[in-house]
């Protein structure tokens, strides 16, 4: 997927409010989450262990706790924000047009 | 202040990185006895047994303890303390003194006591070094005999199956990890084992252990004399206490410590395997004590007390949980199961995907979770909520848990 390309991943009604939905576009792994009716995308894959971020549970509509060790990560930014996670996840930006979610892979 | 802390493992390593993450800024000394700097244990037996990882996640590398001005010590066994003195004796003979010191000694492998334990050939696992030498042992249809049929030993058998290793197990008890699981959750563990094609002997024993002719181990079993190339002993864990023993703290299964995690010395605290420490979480029976062995609460406790020593509040004790990964299996355990209350399953255990809720008293007691995560995740705040699902919401499976 190249840097400025859109690629449509999901329908907007089938990502659950307050919750996940994994997704693979072109092969990646891509965790969506509905926050307030705003969709955020973050790569699924856990950065501490082996896990999908989208088997795991949305606490207090900001934050992603991955299913296997428990760490956070900021949905809205990415930032890793609590053990054992320290390395942030990566976020893709999001674009919903006509009920269809659209994510553009940002640079790393 | 200067705080010193004896062991660079998982607990350890927290406490040095929440001391700063605190804004404490006293000089820190974290001393480790392995070459290793501090990393995570749980993929020892799993991803770097099988060669998928070299390197477990490293807790605290070289450079982030500059960055973190942390005097992070390998090859550095502490050896005595002087508590008159506030000092700590080195291996080396070299002296640091404290005015807090943290034992974070963790446990060693425990060693059978049968004739031939002891020689080359028979592994236990407890260091990134222990893994790397029994994964030179993991060749395809090698055979491997592994003693004791708890968590370490089943995972060593996953990883060793999922290399085309002829694996035998023998468990001394009537059933697999029969401390920690009821009973359905061992024939669970059973039947997924022979299914692999595991060997797996309950109520087994093994009494001697020589060197074959030629090569590899002939092992005296209850079945009679069998061979292997090698043998690992997965048959628990003994806590570090000497350093607490000869310098007189109290010790009873670990280092006696209280709900802070200091010991009988005001100016040493226990965390990680070697301390036990009240029960303390929501819903703990009370007066009740524990020494846990879990990557959790080595996390935990490290934490908690790098809070405690830069001066903050102490946090709320978490439900004591772990988990397990084995062949396409996680099963993670929440709280301590028990036979007490109402046991309430949903999904289904032939699927490999199932949650065991046990309910006490209009609580969540414990949950055992087989490849589901996300409900066990949400029992956890059902308990900080004070709140409980019924028997029936929690089997129904067209009910979205998280909507409750």
């Amino acid at each position: 997927m190249g840097a400025s390309e859109w690629v449509r991943v999901a329908v907007y009604d089938d990502v659950p409010e307050d919750s996940t939905l994994g997704v693979e576009p072109d092969g990646m792994s891509i965790c969506l989450y509905k926050l307030s009716g705003e969709v955020f995308a973050t790569d699924n894959k856990c950065t501490h262990g082996d896990a999908d971020l989208s088997d795991g549970l949305v606490l207090d509509g900001a934050l992603i706790e991955c299913p296997l060790h428990e760490g956070t990560f900021d949905i809205r930014t990415g930032k890793a924000m609590s053990a054992p996670c320290d390395r942030d996840i990566r976020c893709h930006a999001v674009r919903v047009e006509e009920g269809v979610v659209f994510i553009r892979s940002l640079p790393e | 202040m200067k705080i010193v802390i004896v062991g660079a493992g998982q607990a350890g390593a927290w406490v040095a990185r929440s001391l700063r993450q605190e804004g404490c800024g006293a000089p820190v000394v974290l001393l480790g006895d392995e070459r290793h700097p501090p990393y995570e244990r749980p993929p020892l037996s799993k991803e770097v047994m099988a060669g998928k990882d070299a390197h477990p996640p490293c807790l605290m590398s070289k450079e982030q303890a500059r960055e973190l001005d942390i005097d992070l010590r390998l090859n550095t066994a502490a050896v005595s303390i002087d508590r008159l003195r506030q000092a700590v004796t080195l291996q080396d003979g070299g002296e640091v003194g404290y005015d807090y010191l943290v034992l974070a000694t963790g446990g060693r492998a425990r060693r059978a006591d049968f004739p031939g334990a002891g020689l080359a050939g028979v592994y236990t696992l407890r260091s990134l070094d222990d893994a790397a030498a029994i994964r030179q042992k993991l060749v395809p249809g090698r055979r491997l005999l592994i003693l004791g049929g708890g968590w370490i030993g089943l995972e060593v058998a996953a990883t060793a199956r999922r290399l085309g290793v002829e694996v035998m197990l023998i468990e001394s008890g009537p059933r697999l990890c029969a401390r920690s699981v009821p009973p359905v959750i061992s024939d669970f563990l059973l039947h997924l084992h022979r299914r692999e094609g595991v060997d797996v002997h309950l109520m087994g024993s093994v009494s001697k252990v020589e060197l074959a002719p030629g090569s590899g181990l002939a092992v005296h079993t209850h079945q009679g004399v069998r061979h292997f190339d090698a043998m690992v002993l997965g048959i628990g864990l003994d806590p570090n206490i000497d350093l607490a023993v000869s310098c007189g703290l109290a010790v009873d299964n670990g280092v006696f410590v209280d709900e802070r995690g200091q010991t009988s010395d005001p100016r040493i605290f226990a965390v990680g395997d070697v301390a036990n420490q009240p029960c303390a979480w929501i819903g703990a029976p009370g007066g009740a004590r524990i020494r846990l062995e879990s990557w959790a609460n080595a996390q935990g406790q490290g934490i908690a007390l790098g809070r405690i020593l830069a001066g903050r509040q102490d946090a709320q004790q978490d439900q004591p949980w772990f988990w397990s990964d084995q062949y396409d299996v996680n099963l993670q355990v929440l709280g301590m199961p028990s036979g007490a209350g109402t046991h309430v399953l949903r999904g289904s255990v032939e699927d490999a995907r199932f949650c065991m809720f046990q309910l006490v008293d209009q609580r969540v007691q414990s949950v055992i979770a087989v490849n589901m995560p996300k409900e066990l995740k949400l029992a956890k705040r059902w308990n900080k909520q004070g709140r409980c699902p019924s028997p029936a919401e929690l089997q129904d499976l067209t009910l979205r848990l998280e909507r409750l």
